[in-house]
């Protein structure tokens, strides 16, 4: 997958149309609450493969709402309210886009080879249901059983409500511990945190539940990961979808949460430099004025400043008609903004 | 005011009188946006914080140095370039340059006008060091002559000051424009910019 460097989308959530430009490699997402950073992350979900992006949806869904339930289609979930549109659009390019319509009760979607077209219009249509299940995304059909369409791991979405759960052990377990390359690529990574980490297990052993193991090379005898503390689980997952997603792109929510700040700039340094090993694009939102401090000064360290051309700041902005706008700033910008407390993070400050 | 409003002035000293005098005026403290000088207009963080307050509807504000020939400025100088700034860079703002929008001068030099009355003798003071020290430099050529900034900082500092005062002063960057034993804000020569916040701002 091609980083993006142009994303549209209409008609999504709040959103009657937000746009963003010279998207970069690291993208941090600001703004004051309420203003959509969120939707812009599960926005940039969108697949152009319709199936994986339902998928997508339906996880996002059980992240953010985590719903037992939720009748209708995904689709109807994330279509703004507000306006008259009844249809999703989304741009990858200015040219380059696909639509999906909803005519009456349904939803369509054109731009496929009719013999495919069935099933997604199907698919798109049947009333969803989330279950709260920890790991399965479930569509129900009618007149038939559950269905599971997708697993929780599958998507590349850090939401700020995940922590050290059982997802984290099925993730690895999944994902990094079955690629000798993707596993090299996560010790040397989390060494930054943990220096002499030598290599990652799991374990059932003399614990309970499955339980992620860190072997170092200093010590005789493993210890648990969830012992190194919030911060260092927060990074191991975010390294795992980094290696995971080689050569495409991760959404972060709320990135600091749960990272201490004495932690900060080793943290950015260390996934800026795994995203830029692994090619992965990143899009972040934080509302921390000490977070944006440190991913400066991550990005200011002698062997950091080339990763610097990559680095943008999107503010949203609420502009008239409750219409909204990212403006951007690159690198040079963002530093002059944090030397001289110019508010870059959005909404209005007074004295 | 029916429209945002935001302000932009070159440091934090200046952002601090603004807001200080905001309040003195009974007028509403707005977002203040210290852009670090006349040349950072140009700079995309400062430029998208115009953008952003106009695309909401709002009013912008500039409240800059005049300066002086000396400093490749001046009041007619200065306010040509920033109005060419201004469509050069499509930004759109209203435009108030210190000491009082018609001479050249920096905004240290409007505090100088508006000091307490009884406290003149303190500039005086500092004017004859300076003349003096100015003497000599012909034979010491390398004397460090003290910046405009660096008198009005002698007027805060060598007033007297309650304990809190001075702990404020040091450590809180306090600067007393409350404060009629510091300075008189109700000054004929803060007209022009009065007129300018409250047209503005009212």
């Amino acid at each position: 997958m091609e980083h993006l460097t142009y994303f549209k989308v209409e008609n999504f959530k709040r959103f009657e149309s937000f746009e963003m430009d010279d998207i970069g490699q690291f993208n941090l997402i600001l703004g004051d609450n309420n203003v959509g950073k969120t939707s812009v992350l599960e926005a940039l979900l969108f697949d152009e493969d319709i199936s994986k992006f339902i998928q997508n949806l339906g996880v996002v869904i059980y992240h953010v709402k985590n719903f037992k339930t939720f009748n209708g289609s995904y689709l109807d979930y994330f279509l703004n309210r507000e306006g008259y549109q009844k249809h999703l659009t989304f741009y990858i390019s200015e040219s380059n886009f696909f639509t999906i319509q909803k005519e009456g009760d349904k939803w369509f979607y054109r731009n496929l080879p009719i013999v495919r077209r069935s099933v997604v219009t199907k698919l798109i249509n049947a009333p969803a249901r989330v279950l709260a299940e920890p790991e399965k995304i479930y569509l129900y059909r009618p007149n038939s059983e559950y269905k599971s369409i997708s697993s929780l791991l599958s998507v590349s979405y850090i939401s700020v409500f995940q922590s050290y759960d059982e997802d984290l052990i099925s993730f690895y377990s999944s994902y990094i511990q079955t690629s000798k390359l993707q596993k090299r690529n996560l010790i040397e990574s989390l060494r930054a945190i943990i220096p002499t980490v030598e290599n990652i297990e799991v374990s059932t052993g003399e614990f309970l539940q499955p339980t992620l193991l860190i072997v170092r090379s200093d010590k005789d005898s493993v210890i648990p990961l969830a012992v190194f503390g919030e911060g260092s689980i927060k990074m191991f997952r975010i390294l795992c979808e980094i290696v995971k997603n080689k050569g495409n792109r991760v959404m972060i929510d709320e990135i600091d949460a749960g990272i201490h700040f004495s932690r900060m700039k080793l943290f950015w340094k260390t996934i800026l430099k795994a995203a830029k090993d692994n090619e992965v694009q990143l899009f972040i939102t934080t509302h921390n004025e000490e977070c944006l401090r440190y991913f400066k000064e991550a990005l200011e360290e002698e062997d950091m400043v080339p990763l610097q051309k990559d680095a943008r700041c999107f503010t949203l902005e609420e502009i008239k008609n409750g219409q909204v706008k990212a403006y951007k700033t690159g690198f040079e910008g963002f530093q002059h903004a944090i030397d001289m407390n110019i508010n870059i993070r959005g909404g209005k400050v007074y004295g | 005011m029916d429209r945002p409003v935001l302000i932009f002035v070159e440091g934090d000293g200046d952002e601090l009188f603004i807001k200080k005098y905001l309040e003195f005026l009974s007028l509403p403290v707005v977002e203040i946006v210290a852009t670090g000088g006349f040349k950072k207009l140009s700079s995309e963080v400062v430029r998208n914080r115009f953008f952003a307050n106009t695309d909401a509807g709002g009013i912008n504000l500039v409240i800059f140095d005049a300066d002086r020939d000396t400093n490749d400025g001046g009041f007619e100088k200065r306010k040509n370039h920033l109005t060419g700034q201004k469509a050069d860079l499509k930004l759109e703002f209203e435009l108030f340059l210190f000491p009082n929008h018609q001479e050249d001068g920096e905004f240290e030099n409007l505090l100088e006008k508006i000091i307490a009355d009884k406290n003149r003798f303190v500039l005086d003071c500092f004017d004859t060091y300076l003349s003096c020290l100015q003497t000599r430099n012909s034979e010491y050529k390398d004397l460090n002559l003290p910046p405009v900034k660096s008198k009005m900082y002698s007027y805060w500092d060598v007033l007297p000051k309650s304990r809190s005062q001075k702990e404020a002063f040091k450590n809180k960057g306090e600067r007393f424009y409350h404060d009629p034993n510091f300075f008189d804000l109700n000054h004929p020569y803060l007209e022009p910019l009065k007129s300018f916040l409250t047209k503005h701002l009212s």
